[in-house]
């Protein structure tokens, strides 16, 4: 690289180191975070209990995953938790009430995600409709439907070979909730940092008359965007659905906010266009090793959800400050 | 106020402010190196310089919205430790900055009296009296604007306006302006230099901030040139002229700031064609019966004030706005659809004049900005080739001279000029036929501007066809072949120059100004 020696090239150094931190900071909170609990108590730091937080967040970042790519555009999706319940009843009743075979009645699930998610998109980007309106919107109908189903009733009498998914282990020792997650996150990896597309969620972020102009089908791209993040909200439902062993139409109602959460403690921007996609995995991880870590120092749970707070808004505060 | 020859600083009591060896460092970098200026009542100072050259810091050090490291401030005579925008505001400093800060959806006078409105005994706000008190002070400054319209509806000119009257009040004593002009036309520009005449005759003390030397050589009476956080130069209007005012700032001859180009062939093939253009929308001009022709290899300048429809006749085209009927003939093939997209396919693309909004994403880097238009062509099935990735980025930097460390910086910390190269950067890369270039080089130092002037004619000689609207005439005179006017929607003429080759500016002024179409 050729070196140039102007007053701008210092300041863009000095920049780039504040911005290491802005990027990587919730990284290094967490290895903090993770020293200071296992000299806190011998029992965080065992392989059952590692295995134990990350299948807890695998769910939290699948949703988070999806979210992000939706947030990085500068937009929003407070539908991801009643989809999860919806998929659930769905995925649960074709298996029990319509007696399809487990691997077509999740394509069926997750083709409803993708359906909803298009459907999403469609509405938002097509008429130019606030993101917050339309999926605040189709949440409520999501949860309608799910409640419709079986008149809110849960659905039971799941097979095992179905249940698997959410409890079952591969590779010796690994929870499938865990290596689904993973798979997810290098795909959606791969998505954001190597692929158009990717690049092009950043750029309707950073402005979407910017992007426009550059010939980016704004329509396509976003309903594309909010396909794949109902679709990670579909396989968490699915999986969530495996787990509990039942469709319930009434879960999820948090599994939104925090994603919202994981993915502003992972350093991408609520007004979109910047951030490290893998930020959002981080930042779900943060959260559920810190629950963990309040579980076994004896912290009640009422107690957490304060804790909880007081680092979202601290976190909030630093990438505020930094950015200033 | 008496002057005696040869005298640079003025009679001590006339001095309003005084900032005497400031200093100040943004982390690594020296922004301020011990400046010292003064401010003379009813006075305008002319402050001068490239982008960078700490213009800017040292105002926001004056309005008590950046703190210096070292060095004192006296403000008529009193010496003043800690400032603050409140403070600064109490001592009547204020400043109009180069983004306008009026609140869209609120009347006039309700933006003149934000914050400090004017209320009954009951304490709700009094909005009579704040409205005929607004009108008052518009009129003071004779600006015809209705203090009951709301700001969206007014234009950019009329908005500036509104911002210099929403700061001017009785306790006004110093007024600080950040390139006023840069989105003002000349008939505008002569209003504010009216309203400023008016303000020094009140005693107030003005600094204007401005790239337009010959605006500065009209309205300023001193003038302060500063280059690489440092001041440069010192004088008064009469001691100086244009190319010495460059000279300073640049701290090097830059040769000839306008080149007249090699005109090039009025007649060849037609590259683009409009032909019938209607387009009307509520609250913005109607445009009428527009027909251009831009032939091969040829630089068109579009001239026109703001307002005149100029960027609504692209806008148009690129399907921004509708349109009630026009045919679009672009290298000999018909479109029939009108949008980015289309244009982008068709080897069209735009340079809007909204460099914020329309040209680059501030938050992602070089690369990212540079390839934006151009994946693509640098991926297969989706997925980017990161060598080619890498290489056209790096190839732009290099071909445009952007400065910068690496491709990866951040846009938001380029300078003005280098931002702009980047947006070129990202056009050129595409290798269109047709580029448009929307005021290329609005609000960017003398320097990066010829730099950019070159590269144009650069484009045009290796080929490229070139629309450039830019309300600078000099601008156009310097690398249009041609130069077309607007005025309120419709072409008023067009002119190749006279037998000489020189384009005459009296004449394309009179189009622009009174119109009368040229049969």
């Amino acid at each position: 690289m050729k070196s140039v020696l102007n007053i701008g090239g210092n300041k863009d150094k000095h920049i780039d180191s504040s911005t290491h931190l802005l990027r990587f900071g919730i990284l290094y909170l967490l290895i903090l975070l993770i020293l200071f609990s296992s000299l806190v108590s011998d029992k965080f730091l065992t392989v059952g209990n590692c295995i134990n937080v990350l299948r807890q967040a695998s769910m939290t970042i699948m949703i988070a995953l999806g979210m992000g790519m939706v947030i990085i555009t500068g937009g929003i999706d407070l539908s991801v938790g009643s989809l999860a319940a919806l998929v659930g009843v769905f995925v649960s009743g074709a298996i029990t009430k319509w007696e399809w075979s487990v691997a077509l009645a999740i394509l069926f699930a997750l083709f409803i995600g993708v359906v909803f998610g298009c459907l999403n998109g469609f509405i938002i980007s097509k008429f130019n409709i606030s993101p917050m309106i339309i999926t605040l919107a189709t949440m409520s109908a999501a949860r309608g439907v799910a409640m419709l189903y079986n008149n809110g009733a849960q659905i039971v009498g799941l097979p095992p070979n179905f249940t698997f998914i959410g409890r079952g282990y591969i590779l010796g020792g690994i929870p499938i909730p865990v290596a689904i997650m993973l798979a997810l996150a290098l795909v959606i990896w791969f998505i954001m940092t190597k692929t158009l597309f990717g690049k092009y969620l950043y750029a309707i972020g950073g402005g979407e008359d910017i992007a426009r102009l550059a010939g980016i089908n704004l329509i396509k791209t976003k309903i594309m965007c909010y396909a794949i993040c109902s679709l990670c909200a579909a396989i968490a439902g699915v999986v969530y659905c495996a787990r509990l062993n039942m469709g319930d139409p009434t879960i999820g109602s948090d599994f939104a906010m925090d994603a919202i959460a994981s993915v502003v403690l992972g350093g991408i921007s609520l007004y979109g266009g910047s951030g490290k996609i893998l930020g959002a995995v981080v930042g779900a991880l943060f959260i559920a090793v810190l629950a963990n870590a309040l579980n076994i120092i004896g912290v009640s749970s009422f107690w957490q959800l304060v804790v909880k707070a007081i680092v979202l808004i601290i976190a909030a505060l630093i990438y505020s400050e930094r950015k200033n | 106020m008496y002057l005696r020859e040869g005298q640079h600083t003025l009679d001590d009591s006339m001095c309003i402010a005084e900032m005497s060896n400031v200093s100040k460092r943004f982390g690594g970098v020296v922004a301020l190196k011990e400046v010292s200026i003064r401010l003379m009542c009813g006075r305008a100072l002319g402050l001068l310089g490239e982008n960078g050259a700490g213009k800017s810091t040292l105002m926001k050090i004056l309005s008590g919205s950046v703190s210096p490291d070292s060095g004192e401030m006296f403000i008529e005579g009193r010496k003043l430790n800690v400032s603050s925008p409140k403070i600064a505001h109490q001592l009547g400093i204020q400043i109009v900055q180069q983004e306008l800060s009026l609140l869209q959806h609120m009347t006039v006078s309700e933006n003149i009296f934000l914050g400090r409105e004017i209320k009954t005994q009951t304490g709700l706000i009094d909005k009579k009296k704040c409205d005929a008190e607004a009108r008052k002070l518009l009129d003071s400054i004779s600006v015809d604007i209705p203090v009951s319209a709301r700001v969206i509806d007014l234009s950019t000119a009329q908005r500036q306006l509104v911002e210099i009257a929403k700061n001017i009040t009785d306790e006004l004593k110093i007024l600080i302006l950040d390139e006023p002009t840069s989105s003002l036309t000349d008939n505008e520009v002569q209003h504010l230099k009216a309203i400023l005449e008016t303000l020094k005759k009140r005693n107030v003390a003005i600094v204007f901030i401005s790239h337009k030397l010959n605006e500065i050589k009209d309205m300023c009476d001193d003038i302060v040139i500063m280059r690489d956080g440092e001041i440069a130069h010192v004088c008064r209007i009469e001691e100086i002229d244009i190319d010495t005012m460059v000279h300073h700032m640049v701290g090097r001859e830059v040769e000839d700031t306008y080149i007249p180009p090699e005109r090039g062939p009025d007649t060849g093939e037609i590259m683009f064609e409009i032909k019938g253009l209607n387009s009307k929308v509520h609250g913005e001009v109607e445009l009428k019966d527009i027909n251009i022709v831009v032939r091969k290899g040829e630089i068109v300048g579009m001239f026109g004030l703001i307002g005149s429809g100029r960027t609504e006749i692209v806008r148009t085209i690129f399907g921004l706005r509708p349109c009630q009927g026009m045919t679009l003939t672009i290298d000999g093939e018909q479109i029939t659809k009108y949008n980015p997209r289309t244009m982008l396919k068709k080897g069209v693309c735009w340079i809007s004049e909204d460099r914020r909004n329309e040209g680059l994403c501030l938050g992602m880097s070089i690369q990212n900005n540079i390839c934006l238009p151009n994946f693509n062509k640098i991926s297969k099935a989706g997925i980017i080739n990161s060598r080619g990735y890498n290489s056209i980025a790096d190839e732009y930097i290099e071909k445009l001279s952007i400065k910068t460390q690496n491709r990866t910086t951040l846009a938001r910390n380029l300078s003005g000029g280098n931002q702009q190269k980047v947006v070129l950067a990202k056009w050129m890369a595409m290798q269109p036929k047709v580029m448009i270039m929307d005021e290329p080089t609005r609000g960017i130092d003398v320097g990066s501007k010829s730099e950019i002037h070159e590269l144009i004619r650069t484009l045009r000689n290796n080929g490229m066809t070139i629309m450039v609207i830019s309300s600078e005439l000099p601008e156009l005179f310097s690398i249009a072949d041609r130069i077309i006017v607007i005025k309120d929607g419709i072409v008023t003429g067009e002119t190749s120059g006279n037998e000489n080759g020189v384009l005459p500016s009296e004449y394309i002024m009179k189009l622009a100004t009174i119109g009368g179409r040229d049969q």
